[in-house]
């Protein structure tokens, strides 16, 4: 991989809490016009010119085309896909996703692929708007922090709509990348003009293990993550990270303690440090020691 | 025709009287179509207020324990209770 800018720990302790992170008019407009020019050409589906590479293929051998590879070469771009899923990530799909205008319906609710039970590795899931997505337009919808929740794809149909739902509106360019894990369905498109979103699957190769910028974390860091629940003396030094991830969500119901814990988990595997905790969730259930 | 409405709502809690955090409507009564993120406020602030104005509870989920070795597992919403009203579908 080339020049990249990689993600810092307050990004990716934001990806752990709430399962995405979000790129406003990232991608140049030069770089949107030719990419919609090459994909979006009048009277062909918009799939037909994707390359088409074998599920499993290694990143270094995916030979992506002129506009992809501009919107993957993105040192932004680059930066995010290397500090989640690492320097050589597997390709697993890639599609072209097209909301038609005037539609009646929204897409369902659902989490991708199948159930998933891997608790210390995960996909990311990039999705790119190469042109600007109006209220509209029914810009994709996601549920910010319902990644880790262990579903089986449209088994949570039932659900239209849990507080604290979001609908993708944005400038051209946007990038969100989402945990493989997030709740989503594409909106409904009312508007006069087709939507397109192009979505990449990718999987790490090898353990996701401080794959970021990690110069901005230390020790003392880490001891400073064990707060008061209730009283106690407060820290004396500003630090994001623990407010970040035990960020509740308007949708947690009297399972939300269980999402902290979740995610505190995946947060041990990130940082390749087992006895991480923060505000002594995952410490009282370990005590005493075995 | 006779005809059924139905409201699901999902709470915060198993209490009746907690807070709606996620909710669902199909109308067998009107044509009108019902989706995926219409809405971001639900109809009602908890289950007991839509009982209040003539919604009839059908089902509440059952309350289960944890499956030993999953406790810490999350998965589908727990708490979720189903509505309907009956009306007449003029055709």
């Amino acid at each position: 991989m080339s020049e990249k800018v990689l993600l810092k720990t307050e990004a990716v302790a934001r990806f752990v809490a709430e399962g995405f992170l979000s790129f406003e008019a990232l991608i140049p407009e030069e770089v949107n016009q030719a990419f919609l020019q090459e994909f979006s050409a009048a009277g062909e589906a918009p799939n037909v010119r994707l390359p088409a590479f074998l599920p499993g293929t290694r990143w270094s051998e995916c030979a992506w085309g002129k506009s992809l590879s501009r919107l993957l070469q993105h040192p932004v771009v680059l930066g995010a896909i290397q500090s989640l899923v690492g320097e050589s990530p597997i390709f697993d799909h890639h599609h072209i996703h097209v909301a038609q205008p005037q539609a009646h319906t929204a897409q369902h609710n659902h989490q991708d692929s199948t159930v998933d039970p891997r608790e210390t590795a995960f996909d990311i899931q990039l999705m790119y708007f190469p042109h600007e997505v109006t209220s509209e337009m029914g810009g994709t919808r996601y549920i910010p922090g319902t990644h880790l929740r262990r579903v089986h794809e449209s088994q949570i149909a039932r659900y239209q709509n849990l507080k604290g739902q979001v609908r993708v509106c944005c400038p051209a360019g946007t990038v969100l990348v989402l945990h493989h894990g997030l709740w989503h369905g594409a909106g409904r498109n009312t508007s006069a003009v087709p939507r397109f979103m192009y979505k990449l699957r990718l999987q790490p190769s090898g353990p996701q293990i401080r794959l970021w910028e990690t110069s901005d974390l230390d020790d003392s860091d880490l001891q400073r993550w064990q707060r008061p629940i209730f009283h106690g003396p407060p820290s004396t030094v500003p630090d994001s990270i623990p407010e970040i991830l035990m960020k509740s969500h308007p949708w947690f119901d009297n399972e939300g303690r269980l999402e902290y814990i979740n995610r505190i988990r995946l947060w041990r595997a990130l940082l390749g440090r087992p006895e991480v905790d923060i505000d002594y969730w995952m410490t009282r259930l370990e005590t005493p020691k075995a | 025709m006779d005809c059924q409405q139905v409201l699901v709502l999902y709470l915060r809690n198993s209490a009746l009287d907690s807070e709606v955090i996620a909710w669902s409507f199909w109308d067998g009564c009107s044509d009108e179509e019902h989706f995926a993120g219409e809405t971001d406020e639900p109809p009602y602030a908890s289950g007991l207020e839509a009982l209040r104005d003539g919604w009839r509870l059908i089902q509440m989920s059952p309350l289960l324990p944890p499956t030993p070795g999953a406790e810490l597992q999350t998965s589908v919403l727990k708490y979720e209770c189903v509505f309907e009203k009956l009306g007449v579908r003029h055709v």
